[in-house]
């Protein structure tokens, strides 16, 4: 769908606390009836600079030390059920979706 | 998907008697270095990455760990568990600064990129049962933290 947000799901390797946090996050959209508006996608760390011109927002399960200028939300929420509501939201309110 | 397949109990360490992280990373990657799951590389790898992007996860309660490294230095996807005797420091994975004291971790060998996601995400349901990580956590012989975390993963 054009005009939908794009966010980057970032963790150390790529592979691991991403692929954990990406189908909570999902799961929380849908809920919400947002999933459609978003396109999510992953990444390691170390990638967030080069790839945040092409996003909207970045959830990471880790301390991000780049400078970008899309917003930036920690995903750990996601792995340890703890404040997920409070992260959904959050991004919303960012992606004004 | 079976699950099962990736635990394995022989690479589980119940109790984890342990000084430190990296004292019970030795420990861990050993079994998986052993049983041909990592290179002989991993164990420096899991340690580097660690100390630049910490895997400490607080739950609540029961704070787990997730160590894990890059692809290239696993041959085939595995996970070893370590239920510690005494918890060891890690440091919080969303804010390094803070560190906080896990009692159980999970060391994990990933082969490719997305290759487990369902597992994954299954194991991190697994952090948002208390009763079940205090169930793990009370746990003092391999046989017992196999089997419940096999009919964990299993439902």
């Amino acid at each position: 769908m054009a005009g939908e947000k794009r966010i980057l799901v970032a963790c150390g390797t790529g592979v691991c606390t991403s692929t954990m946090a990406v189908n909570k996050l999902k799961d929380a959209l849908e809920k919400r009836g947002k999933l459609k508006l978003v396109k999510i996608n992953q990444c390691k760390i170390a990638e967030i600079a080069s790839m945040a011109s092409d996003n909207d927002l970045v959830v990471a399960t880790t301390q991000v030390s780049a400078k970008i200028n899309i917003p930036v939300v920690t995903g750990t929420a996601f792995l340890t059920g703890i404040g997920v509501d409070k992260v959904v939201e959050e991004i919303i309110d960012h992606l004004k979706i | 998907m079976d699950f099962t397949m990736l635990l394995k109990e022989e690479l589980m360490i119940v109790p984890l008697v342990a000084s430190s992280r990296e004292d019970a990373f030795e420990k861990l990657a050993l079994g998986l270095e052993q049983y041909g799951f990592v290179k002989g590389t991993y164990l420096e790898a899991v340690k580097k990455r660690e100390r630049a992007f910490p895997t400490g996860l607080c739950t609540g309660e029961i704070n787990v760990a997730i160590p894990h490294t890059d692809v290239e230095h696993v041959v085939q996807c595995a996970m070893a568990v370590g239920v510690l005797e005494k918890p060891v420091r890690f440091a919080n994975m969303e804010n390094p600064k803070v560190e906080i004291e896990v009692s159980i971790i999970f060391m994990l060998a990933l082969k490719n990129a997305h290759e487990q996601p369902a597992f994954l995400q299954k194991l991190a349901g697994l952090f948002q049962d208390k009763d079940l990580l205090h169930n793990l956590a009370s746990k003092t012989s391999t046989s017992a933290t196999y089997q419940l975390l096999l009919s964990a993963l299993a439902c």
